[in-house]
């Protein structure tokens, strides 16, 4: 099929062979139509199909009193085939002293129409835009200042969404250098914040690194992209995180995985499924195989601190963390005296001193590199009671941390000053740190008894609970 | 202008038909010019006379932009399948390398990857001559998930390929286009029932990336509220598709009623009839690999919505039987409503072919020879107690389902050996374990599809085949290329009506058709090896509701209209008998009820007349009388003899209906056997007695009272006669009680052919003084052992003997004293006697069923349509050209055969 060359004039075929078109050099092409108005020639001898020549034609110019008469008729038929008029028609059948410039002076009018016509149609496609910003601006607007308030509350929470159980029972499935494996997820894309893989075995090794990603099937986009060293892979639970969850679009998620390094890495097994579309593939040959996997999710689109212990995304780096509350319940004391326990009735850890010493709870690999702010709500729980006084510390991580620490050790490092609080009195304690951590570490909660009340031997009533609540961070 | 180079030549066209989405257009188009493909895609836009100037402005901004890649076409508002078709022929007559076509809405747009994915799929699925996604909706959320084999029975239920499908150009050069006379919706389910019906198929792209925009107010809304207008008029249009033998391939070839499970050889038949050969086969590890699947995702995978356990030994006990078919749809139909049901065979003392129907819920007996449990109910007992719950010791102790006994004579029932009868529940024990056990039952606790499953009507696919027959059982029997007749009694004893239909379906096989019997009322009969090797089936009704004659006072002429001719539930004897070619009525009662729907599913109905019954005052009435209320159900009317044949005729039935089928002999006789029967007949004594012989029922139609009276006389009388009376009342209790000297000559009832010829080698004459008669055959049958007939004119019996020629008619008012009179002169002339009878066996000779049936032969053949081939409507093929039903291909299953 030809494409059409362009605008054109149409003329009737008593038109078509007249002398004084070879006069009338125009700027657009002449075109002779049928009876139909379907271009039959040009003057370059070639043809033009009917339906693309709706799309060309200027408009119609009569030369002759038999081709106004044709013309009539080419009307009704053109009507007939598409619908609509005839575009317009130039009658010049009458003698005229410049038939090329009552031509000219045509086509420029009907361009000039079809101009301000275009024009309008712009103005009004670029009010649309404008509005659309608003919306969208206002939109944004609205959003943030939700996001927030959410955030004060304690920020939105990563939900479990799925958790495919390792089964010891059944093989893990065996990665050797350069090897990839694909698993799709048994959720949506929306509102997807984190996903996990259960290692079975860490590597024999410490050399090579995991590569992880998300990719959503419809679209074939990358969301998410995960690098983790050898050396930090673990049996259990490998938890990535995205900074930011998913979008609404909702699609089928796919979890990649390739593993470099000299020796293997053993991923664990779920519960089997019949249908293959959920088995593992490995090097793209399907597995009698499920990797066992989870999925926490979120409201999509959101920003979100990120959970403390799990690997951020490479694409987008979180800018703030929350400690999970997993880590809050595995907390321990790291002091002779007080008591460090989670609570679901008060829903936070409680630290409690007792006249007899400070309380100490140590949250292991709380920090995470990259926190330079460490911020968490406390209160002290109780009818009445003493004051007490709260601190924050960090602490490296290390290989022991079982055995109890000195306030002054504490002290010695990166400690906020303690911060008296009466009872009933809710209240932010916040630790800012000279550079970012560039190392895992934890953090420590400390409490204790004011000087005159451990001088006098005040009772700490039994009812009486430190809690700590929400423990973020900031870069 | 030059032709575009051959690196651009689009593979596929994509059609935007437009109306009134003026402003969305764009972003349709724009998500097709963004997609990303090695090959070039060409967009026709197709403005369908929208009245609003924006569209006309969108589609020329978009031609004059990108003129290589989209042409605008306008045309006068004529529907959505006229703008389709419009776009479709342009880009085929101005591509003519245009591989396939995708219709787009203007309202939707695709992901950037769909049509190369999509392309990919074609291109890799050869036999694939569509690809539809799954609706991934914008606006009101929703994600309808359907995936799965593709079938084209699940197709005429509801509508699983949307309009947004990629579609090869080969379908559109076949003719198959849009449809312009659906105006008002559903057009896209009509074009693709289109191209199924012309053997295309399509196939599923799970991520293909098509984003539907839903509103609560659209097109397919106002469809939604002319949804069964327009289904009706879809049926109507394809209904060959919708035919019941269409709908019955399609099921047999993808979605299987049955999962026959043979414990005895370790593998799972997939089939709908029990007895076909293209049945597929699977291991017990792929069908344990189907039925979780399934139950994960049952809008996606089909499994057998009954599973059957038996062993090898007793399906073939059944098959000899001619029982299996029928067990099965009865089984099918109890399991249906309790869950599970078993069969029990057992053998009659008797030698008798009976069944008992216990329908409250039994717990399971031990020893059943087949279970028939509902897939659906297995699984939900599967599944008790969720994924760590234990196995129940024994389930079966908690099967309560309905039981039949099958009560089989004993060649058919001993066929199955002693070694694999009574061990169906056994199986389902061992099954149940292995089931429970299976490593992918956890998996069916936890969600793995974040669609919506949508296609509803996957695992209710046995129902789409049962429509037409108002929603029963669907008898399981494929179409084979062999014609088949249905004779249709209310039981089988040893009635004249049986043996008419016995010997009518003889005929009837001497000229190639299948007989099969279908009692209606009793549920047990004498169905001797002579009719099993007649009848390809014995099949019985077992309606509940279903009574011969109760009425409750209708009448049409004074025959009582049956209550369940009027009114019944007629969808079991639907299910039961719209499969045949044929179906003739002998005398059945209520079951010309259901004539007219035969007829209506394309079967030729034919209604077999004996006799005009009387009343206790002598008024005719009966299935004669019926016969006429219900006359324009039946093609055709089959009297017995021509006297009736003009009875009917006179009655107001078309003369082109009426076609006797006239009585014969009802048990074959050797010629030589006669003839020495004849001579010794001959030779015997001027002076001997005269033996006379009574054969028949003992009541008042067949002039039992007037019999005694005769005998008495002649006795009295003196007249030298041995007489034989041979019988014992089979209707009702009608029979006056026998005067001592009659019960002194009371013989048994003759049932075997050689006792009856027997019997007449012994008579000279036979005497039958009913009050009522059709053309009794034990009148033909002594004639044509050269008997001669005394017999009263009632019926057609003038039809026969003609008084003087070849035997003697009696007034019926006078029967008693005139039959005295004729056994006197018959006893005094032996000439005459010897006259009388060698007529009688001349005018017997040539007479028998096949010639009787043979014009019955000829109009059949005429009215029958050609029997069904394996044709496009029967199955969808796979990649190995099986047919395609949903298994993964680890399932290692076996072809069939």
């Amino acid at each position: 099929m030809l494409q059409p060359t362009g605008p054109f004039i149409a003329i009737a075929p008593s038109d078509s062979h007249r002398d004084e078109l070879n006069d009338l050099p125009l700027p657009v092409a002449v075109l002779s139509v049928d009876e139909a108005g379907a271009p039959i020639a040009r003057l370059a001898d070639t043809s033009l199909s009917q339906a693309n020549a709706y799309a060309q034609m200027v408009g119609m110019l009569v030369l002759s009193p038999e081709a106004a008469t044709e013309a009539a008729a080419i009307a009704d038929a053109w009507s007939a085939r598409f619908g609509t008029d005839l575009p317009p028609t130039l009658d010049l059948s009458q003698p005229q002293d410049a038939p090329r410039t009552a031509i000219l002076s045509w086509l420029v009018a009907t361009l000039a129409d079809g101009r301000a016509t275009q024009a309008a149609r712009n103005v009004q496609l670029q009010r649309d835009l404008g509005a659309l910003r608003s919306v969208h601006e206002a939109t944004q607007t609205a959003f943030s200042r939700l996001e927030t308030y959410v955030y004060k509350l304690g920020g939105p929470a990563r939900t479990l969404a799925f958790q495919l159980e390792p089964i010891r029972s059944r093989p893990p499935v065996t990665l050797q250098n350069k090897d990839r494996a694909e698993q799709r997820l048994p959720m949506s894309s929306a509102g997807l914040s984190d996903v996990a893989v259960s290692i079975a075995e860490r590597p024999g090794d410490a050399d090579g690194q995991l590569d992880l990603s998300l990719e959503l099937q419809e679209s074939g986009e990358i969301v998410a992209e995960w690098t983790v060293p050898a050396a930090e892979l673990q049996e259990g639970w490998l938890r990535l995180s995205r900074a930011v969850s998913l979008a609404t679009d909702r699609q089928t998620v796919i979890l990649r995985v390739q593993w470099q390094g000299s020796s293997q890495l053993k991923l664990s097994q779920t519960i089997a499924h019949p249908d293959p579309r959920f088995r593992v593939s490995r090097n793209s040959v399907p597995q009698e195989a499920v990797l066992a996997a989870a999925g926490w999710s979120c409201v999509a689109g959101t920003s979100l601190p990120h959970p403390a212990g799990a690997w951020a995304d490479r694409i987008i780096h979180p800018r703030r963390w929350i400690v999970p509350t997993q880590a809050l319940r595995e907390a321990h004391s790291a002091s002779p005296d007080g008591t460090v326990a989670y609570s679901d009735a008060l829903g936070g850890l409680t630290v409690t001193p007792t006249s007899a010493g400070p309380a100490i709870a140590r949250i292991s690999g709380a920090g995470v590199p990259g926190m330079q702010q460490i911020i968490c709500g406390v209160e002290t729980k109780a009818d009445a009671g003493p004051t007490v006084e709260y601190a924050l510390a960090i602490l490296p991580a290390e290989p022991d941390r079982s055995g109890p620490i000195g306030v002054a050790a504490l002290a010695a490092g990166t400690m906020t000053d303690w911060v008296p609080l009466p009872v009933a009195r809710w209240a932010e304690i916040q630790l800012f740190l000279e550079a970012p951590l560039d190392a895992p570490s934890d953090i420590c909660v400390l409490t204790r008894l004011q000087e005159a009340d451990i001088e006098s031997e005040t009772a700490v009533p039994d009812d009486l609970r430190c809690c700590v609540f929400n423990i973020r961070a900031n870069a | 202008m030059t032709e575009p180079s051959p690196q651009l030549a689009p593979r596929i066209a994509v059609i935007v038909p437009i109306f009134r989405h003026s402003v969305l257009l764009a972003e349709a188009v724009q998500s097709v010019l963004d997609q990303r493909a090695d090959f070039g895609i060409h967009i026709f836009l197709v403005n369908d006379g929208c009245p609003h100037a924006e569209t006309e402005a969108v589609c020329r901004d978009y031609a004059l932009a990108c003129p290589d890649r989209v042409t605008y076409l306008r045309k006068p508002n004529g529907g959505l399948s006229d703008a389709r078709n419009h776009g479709i022929r342009h880009a085929m007559a101005a591509f003519p390398g245009i591989e396939a076509l995708y219709m787009l809405d203007a309202d939707n747009k695709l992901r950037p990857d769909a049509l190369a994915r999509t392309m990919a799929a074609l291109d890799a699925h050869p036999e694939a001559d569509w690809i539809y996604p799954n609706i991934d909706m914008i606006g009101l959320e929703f994600a309808g998930d359907y995936g799965g084999d593709y079938s084209l029975l699940v197709h005429t239920g509801m509508n699983i390929s949307e309009a947004g499908s990629l579609i090869r150009r080969r379908v559109f050069d076949a003719g198959v286009y849009f449809d312009t006379d659906f105006k008002l919706g559903f057009e896209d389910w009509d074009f693709f029932l289109s191209a199924g019906r012309a053997g295309f198929r399509g196939r599923n792209l799970e991520d293909f990336g098509f984003q539907y925009r839903k509103r609560p107010e659209s097109m397919l809304a106002d469809s939604a509220r002319d949804a069964e207008m327009i289904r009706g008029t879809m049926r109507h249009k394809h209904r060959d598709l919708f035919a019941p033998e269409s709908l019955l391939a399609l099921e047999q070839a993808e979605c299987p009623r049955f999962a026959i499970f043979t414990a005895d050889t370790g593998e799972v038949r997939l089939t709908v009839d029990p007895m076909a050969e293209a049945a597929r086969r699977v291991t017990l590890d792929c069908f344990e690999q189907m039925i979780w699947r399934h139950r994960i995702a049952p809008t996606r995978f089909h499994f057998p919505p009954f599973v059957v356990l038996a062993r090898g030994a007793v399906m073939a006990a059944l098959e000899k039987a001619g029982a299996l078919r029928w067990a099965l749809w009865k089984l099918e139909w109890m399991a249906e409503r309790r869950g599970v049901a078993s069969l029990s065979l057992s053998t009659s003392q008797n030698g008798r072919f009976g069944f008992t129907d216990r329908s409250t819920p039994q717990s399971l007996p031990e020893t059943a020879d087949v279970l028939v449990v509902r897939s659906k109910w297995l699984l939900e007992f599967l599944s008790e107690k969720g994924p760590d719950g234990p196995a129940p010791s024994d389930p079966t102790r908690r099967m309560y389902g309905a039981t039949l006994d099958l009560r089989l004579p004993p060649e058919t029932a001993d066929a199955a050996s002693s070694g694999q009868r009574g061990l169906a529940t056994e199986d389902m024990r061992t099954l149940f374990g292995r089931l429970h056990g299976s490593p992918f039952r956890a998996a069916s606790f936890s969600g793995w599809e974040w669609r919506v499953g949508d296609i509803h009507q996957r695992p209710r696919a046995h129902h789409l085949v049962r429509e037409p027959f108002g929603g029963a059982p669907v008898y399981p029997k494929m179409p084979d290329g062999r014609r088949h007749v249905g004779l249709i009694l209310p039981l089988v004893e040893f009635g004249g009506v049986e043996k008419v239909a016995l010997n009518m379906a003889k005929g009837l096989r001497s000229h190639g058709w299948v007989p099969h019997l279908f009692v209606v009322e009793a549920t047990e009969g004498a169905i001797t090896q002579e009719w099993r090797s007649t009848f390809e089936s014995v099949n019985f009704l077992s309606a509940a509701d279903f009574a011969l004659w109760e009425a409750d006072g209708e009448t049409y002429f004074g025959t009582d209209v049956p209550n369940w001719a009027t009114g019944g539930n007629h969808s079991p004897a639907l299910g039961l008998m719209g499969w045949l070619d044929v179906v003739i009525n002998c005398h059945g009662g209520a079951i010309s009820g259901i004539m007219g729907q035969l007829r209506r599913l394309g079967v030729v109905t034919a209604n077999s007349l004996h006799l005009n019954e009387l009343s206790p005052f002598g008024r005719p009435l009966g299935n004669t009388y019926l016969g006429l209320a219900y006359e324009h159900a039946y093609n055709l009317f089959l009297p017995c003899s021509h006297q009736l044949g003009d009875w009917c005729h006179a009655m107001g039935i078309p003369s082109e209906k009426i076609l006797p089928v006239p009585n014969a002999p009802s048990f074959p006789a050797d010629p030589d056997r006669l003839a020495v029967d004849q001579a010794a007949r001959n030779a015997r004594g001027e002076t001997d007695p005269l033996r006379v012989i009574f054969l028949g029922r003992l009541d008042r139609q067949k002039g039992i009272d007037k019999l005694s009276e005769c005998v008495i006389d002649t006795r009295q009388r003196g007249v030298a006669i041995d007489w034989r009376v041979v019988g014992k009342s089979v209707i009702g209790s009608d029979a006056p009680p026998l005067p001592g000297y009659m019960e002194d000559l009371l013989e048994p009832p003759l049932t075997e052919a050689g006792d009856l010829l027997d019997a007449f080698a012994w008579a000279d004459v036979m005497v039958l003084l009913s009050s009522y008669e059709g053309l009794p055959l034990t009148i033909l049958e002594a004639m044509r052992s050269g008997v001669v007939t005394v017999a009263t004119d009632v019926g057609a019996v003038s039809e026969v003997v003609t008084d003087g020629e070849n035997g003697v008619l009696l007034n019926v008012e006078t029967a008693s004293r005139d039959c005295v009179q004729a056994l006197g002169r018959l006893s005094a002339d032996r000439a005459l006697l010897r006259r009388l009878s060698d007529r009688a066996r001349s005018d017997m000779q040539d007479r028998d069923w096949q010639s009787a049936t043979a014009p019955l032969h000829a109009r059949l053949e005429r009215m029958v349509a050609p029997p069904a081939k394996d044709d496009v409507l029967t199955a969808s093929k796979g990649e190995q050209g099986e047919p395609m039903i949903a298994a993964g291909p680890s399932c290692g299953a076996r072809r069939p055969g």
